[in-house]
């Protein structure tokens, strides 16, 4: 571990960005942005991206519309179902339905990565702020409390925090938050801390803002592009996280329908009922690939690249 | 580099205390007694009490600690509660089988991922350009535990090219590797195009071209080169996610490693275990995070006097 915790290359974990444009100036270009927004989001890859996500969504939010069977009905008359008109992505070994089930899974999903990620970034962006802006000592302290944090690989840290608090929707909330809040809080520091040279800060300073104002109105503003972007694909990384820890029998637990679950249930089942673990792991990777692909285009916008979320 | 030394073996030292400080107070953020939480509802009162006395738990809470990482330092992290074994006997009977999955899997994604990166780079073709674009964010959006599914399924059941489960040496090692270093090397072949892009348009580069060398030397010897400091860079930050993914795609598997010891030892609320594989893997992370930084400094001069 270093002082300085950054090596200047731009794919770490931490997903910061390096000393990028973005900081250059955050209000002067407005307009420029929106243009380079609507090219980059024209591009096939960002449409897919776009497309997918908004599908997905509304599928999750309008599941106990669509959802054509109870998720935790069980058919005794059709246990391990083929895929049919009836039950379109087949049945478990429960006879429970597969589709009915990858819904709610995307429900639960969706609710842990969003979250998740609003904990992280409630926690993180703070003391991004505070250390970038501070600098000094409370700027060594929260970058030495972030490198430990970071000292566990994440799934590990996941882990821990589930074997103190138990296995359950939201303890895996917590464990995925703890593990995402450098991220979050390492991005918003380097970029405070550029932006902290800024004439227009020093100015602000100058006429006497006080510190509270300086953070909020002036500093605030300049770090929401590269934290949109590294959110956007770290919601990814959240879902992806959780379904891991589903997947283990650490998550969300049963009878609430989980895309991880499903797939280790899939598992005992490859050759009798491929559709059990199949259409689960179809959804989580479009879920994932949708915001993945969104990231890009928002990374393209703003020139910030993260390459994947946290270790 | 050198004169930097021990102000990051001071840093190194911080996070390892901090570290032990975070695993210690693991179980003891345990809602209730740690005592309890160890030994679950069935415990008698006589149990509780004895457990308390030999954990030390009625001490101070700062003796403890020191107690801990005293005995941490001289390798005793305790016994199971579930076998009685020593928790380090049954960290490093697995943790051989974690390290070699990480290791090839680490192995495998750079390999594959310099080649997809570089060919990203150099290739003006339109159908590479796009499987070289297609594949990191595949890579990236696969989750472990599927494509492992998906790989058993192909090369285990139908191909039966290779065993499924188990760890049956090297046959076995395959596919497991081959599923965690997916996400990696997507990573890495990212990371190589964007720095070779960058170094071809660099003036050195301009140069060996001027002096009219072979394309081909061009690029593979001294934009490669260039571009590999940043790479080995991304490889040791991925060493950490690589030994988290591995516990997954241990349990894909049914690989007897570390990962499957600690979803084992959590289900069957075995906290010593717990504790010692969580201390054990982020010290390993710690300490390869300061290797790499080690190589990676001598091999660019420019980061060590930042």
């Amino acid at each position: 571990m270093t002082t300085d915790p950054h090596p200047p290359h731009e794919a770490q974990p931490g997903g910061e960005p390096a000393d990028s444009p973005t900081a250059e100036s955050p209000q002067s270009s407005g307009s420029r942005t929106r243009r380079a927004l609507l090219r980059r989001f024209t591009r096939p890859g960002a449409i897919l991206g776009v497309a997918l996500f908004v599908t997905l969504v509304t599928a999750a939010l309008l599941a106990p519309a669509i959802q054509r069977h109870d998720p935790k009905a069980i058919h005794y008359t059709a246990l391990q179902a083929p895929p049919s008109a009836e039950f379109w992505f087949g049945t478990d070994d429960l006879g429970r339905s597969v589709y009915a089930r990858v819904l709610h899974g995307l429900r639960t999903s969706l609710l842990i990565g969003a979250a998740s990620v609003a904990l992280a970034l409630g926690i993180g962006v703070p003391l991004g702020l505070i250390a970038g802006y501070a600098q000094g000592r409370i700027d060594a302290l929260i970058v030495r409390l972030l490198e430990i944090d970071l000292a566990f690989p994440s799934i590990l840290l996941a882990i821990a925090i589930v074997a103190v608090l138990g296995p359950g929707t939201m303890n895996t909330v917590y464990a995925i938050a703890a593990a995402t809040v450098p991220i979050y809080a390492l991005t918003v520091r380097s970029t405070t801390r550029s932006l902290s040279q800024r004439e227009y800060i020093q100015a602000a300073r100058a006429l006497g803002a006080r510190d509270a104002r300086i953070i909020l109105r002036h500093l605030l503003p300049g770090v929401v592009p590269p934290l949109l972007v590294i959110t956007t694909v770290n919601i990814g990384s959240a879902v992806l996280a959780a379904a891991g820890l589903g997947y283990l029998g650490l998550g969300a637990q049963p009878p609430t329908p989980e895309l991880g679950t499903m797939l280790s249930e899939g598992r005992a089942y490859l050759r009798q009922a491929w559709w059990m673990s199949a259409f689960p792991g179809l959804t989580i990777t479009c879920l994932v690939l949708s915001m993945n692909l969104v990231g890009d285009a928002l990374g393209d916008v703003y020139d910030v690249r993260t390459t994947s979320g946290r270790a | 580099m050198a004169s930097q030394l021990p102000s990051r073996l001071l840093a190194l030292v911080v996070v390892l205390i901090g570290v032990s400080l975070a695993t210690f107070l693991m179980v003891h953020a345990v809602p209730g007694d740690p005592a309890f939480a160890l030994l679950g509802d069935q415990a008698t009162a006589e149990d509780i009490a004895r457990v308390r006395r030999d954990l030390g738990l009625d001490r101070p809470l700062p003796e403890q600690y020191l107690r801990y990482v005293a005995r941490a330092v001289q390798g005793d992290l305790g016994t199971s509660i579930r076998t009685g074994q020593p928790v380090i006997r049954a960290i490093s009977e697995r943790l051989p089988s974690t390290i070699y999955l990480t290791l090839a899997a680490i192995l495998l994604s750079t390999l594959t991922g310099l080649v997809v990166g570089v060919l990203a780079a150099v290739n003006r073709s339109r159908v590479v350009e796009f499987l070289v674009s297609v594949f990191p964010l595949v890579g990236l959006s696969l989750p472990t535990f599927w494509s492992g599914l998906l790989l058993i399924t192909l090369f285990g059941l139908v191909l039966r090219w290779v065993p499924v489960v188990g760890d049956a040496g090297l046959r076995s090692l395959i596919l497991p590797a081959v599923a965690l270093a997916l996400p990696t090397s997507a990573v890495v072949a990212r990371m190589t195009r964007t720095t070779m892009l960058a170094t071809l348009g660099e003036e050195f580069v301009r140069t060996a071209r001027a002096k009219g060398l072979h394309s081909r030397v061009v690029v593979y010897k001294h934009a490669l080169k260039a571009a590999l400091t940043p790479v080995v860079t991304v490889v040791s930050l991925q060493f950490g996610a690589l030994l988290g993914g591995a516990i997954v795609v241990e349990s894909v598997f049914a690989r007897p490693g570390l990962g499957r010891l600690a979803v084992e030892a959590i289900l069957a609320r075995d906290f010593p275990v717990v504790q010692g594989v969580v201390l054990v893997s982020a010290a390993v992370f710690v300490l390869v995070n300061f290797a790499a930084e080690l190589i990676y400094s001598a091999l660019d001069p420019r980061i060590a006097k930042r």
